[in-house]
């Protein structure tokens, strides 16, 4: 009752409801995101999923976030009109790698977030410029870096920070608590 | 890390990742794929819905945004119509002479044996793609097939290129993976168009393969020579712009201006079967 009374949403939700919303939240957004990809006009278009599974691969573990990352990927291709698996795998292995690397190694923190995203982001712009377009040498291909590839890269960059916040958000109201980093964890380390 | 790619965790992601390098082998080498249909018999209606809800919202938007533009188009048609009004009298013999040109090209007979889909709404489009391809809400289960033509009133606006079960993609005639035979209305000339990503970001194609000594001149109309077997004779391809001599001299170049623009595009026709289709020498 006592501790009730000292934080009355503590018990509102069970743990695993408070999981299952966040990964209801998390699969709507996905699918607004997919949608709202393939409703606009002539304009190049943010790819939203990609920073969505890249910043929650940040705060889950290796294997939902690998799950994530593939199911998003495929929902990416269909609306990019590429191969299917092209991008999900590249997003499945990311993620997972991502998790790995904040579990591990990286402070969760959106500088950390960034160049993570950056680093995956440049990769998969080049992946996809390389294989879709210049490996076939078709008359102007260069014009599609500069028209539509890159804008869709800085627009998608431009909404990273917002995306990044909006899962930090669904994390910290799911109740997931932070892990601390390695180093912090490590109690051979001596602190003064 | 070690501990990492000797867990368990590590097996399941690799099993992950080796089932979509499965997928994208068997998407690269089949027509159709599972996982595409999958997908689209979810995402249609809701892709539908959005998309309705994008196109109310871009209309609003374009009405506050642009209402000087509609004010001044405005008053530029009301100019257009006045000058109308005096060339109405001359309407009488336009009508005899594209009586005349309707026979002589005999589009009547070439639209026999047409079979049009149900109207196809356009649900979305593919995502950066520089050619504007978009889907359609019919697919394999409405009789749609590949390379089917998809048509509206004003001429051809491209092809089938990918058919699942509950829809379809079509690819622009911008598309640089499009040729297609046409010849000019007016003077007979012939032709392939062609697309490439330079022309499309000004949405246009160009004919390549006139000869020399053309008389086409700005504003003819292209319309599909059907010798492809792909598409109908008769359909309209597009207007004639500028033209020039090819680099190696041989013959002349046009650009041609479609129709059609994919982007405006909300309902379309697929043709699924037509006179002497699949009966010419390309596939």
């Amino acid at each position: 009752m006592k501790n009730n009374a000292e934080n009355p949403s503590a018990k509102l939700l069970r743990p695993g409801v408070k999981t299952a919303l966040k990964w209801l939240f998390f699969t709507v957004s996905a699918v607004f995101m997919y949608t709202s990809s393939t409703s606009g006009g002539g304009k190049p278009q943010a790819m939203l999923l990609f920073p969505m599974v890249c910043a929650s691969a940040v705060f889950e573990t290796e294997i939902p976030s690998a799950v994530f990352g593939a199911a998003a990927g495929l929902l990416l291709d269909v609306s990019l009109g590429k191969l299917p698996g092209f991008t999900a795998l590249w997003l499945c292995l990311c993620c997972a790698g991502i998790s790995a690397l904040f579990g591990r190694l990286l402070r969760k923190n959106i500088i950390n977030f960034l160049w993570v995203f950056l680093l995956v982001g440049g990769i998969y712009l080049y992946i996809d410029y390389y294989f879709y377009y210049k490996i076939w040498a078709y008359e102007g291909y260069r014009l599609v870096l500069k028209a539509r590839l890159i804008p869709s890269a800085l627009k998608t960059l431009g909404w990273a920070l917002p995306v990044y916040a909006a899962v930090y958000v669904a994390e910290r109201l799911s109740g997931t608590q932070r892990k601390l980093d390695l180093e912090e964890q490590d109690k051979n380390i001596d602190r003064v | 890390m070690k501990e990492f790619f000797s867990s368990k965790k590590f097996l399941i992601i690799a099993c992950v990742a080796a089932f979509l390098i499965g997928i994208m082998i068997y998407a690269a080498v089949s027509s159709s794929n599972a996982v595409n249909s999958a997908i689209g018999a979810v995402f249609s209606p809701i892709q539908k819905f959005s998309n309705s809800i994008s196109n109310k919202v871009s209309e609003t938007l374009d009405m506050l945004i642009n209402a000087k533009d509609y004010y001044d188009e405005n008053q530029r048609l009301k100019e257009q119509i006045a000058s109308l009004y005096a060339q109405i009298s001359d309407y009488t013999q336009l009508e005899q002479e594209n009586d005349h040109l309707r026979e002589m090209i005999d589009l009547a007979s070439s639209s026999d044996g047409i079979v049009l889909s149900e109207p196809c709404t356009v649900i979305g489009r593919t995502a950066n793609d520089i050619y504007g391809s978009f889907f359609i809400d019919k697919g394999s289960k409405d009789g749609i097939e590949y390379y089917d033509p998809v048509v509206t009133a004003s001429g051809i606006a491209g092809f089938v290129t990918e058919v699942e079960y509950s829809y379809s993609m079509v690819t622009p005639i911008l598309s640089n993976e499009v040729s297609l035979g046409v010849y000019c209305v007016r003077t007979g000339e012939t032709g392939v168009i062609e697309g490439s990503y330079e022309l499309a970001l000004d949405g246009m194609v160009r004919m390549v393969y006139i000869p020399l000594d053309c008389e086409m001149t700005e504003g003819d109309i292209v319309i599909t020579s059907g010798h492809s077997g792909l598409v109908p004779k008769g359909i309209v391809v597009g207007t004639v712009g500028e033209t020039f001599i090819a680099s190696n001299g041989l013959s002349r170049t046009g650009l041609i201006t479609p129709s059609i623009d994919p982007y405006q595009l909300k309902t379309v026709f697929v043709i699924t079967d037509f006179d002497g289709k699949g009966s010419g020498y390309e596939e």
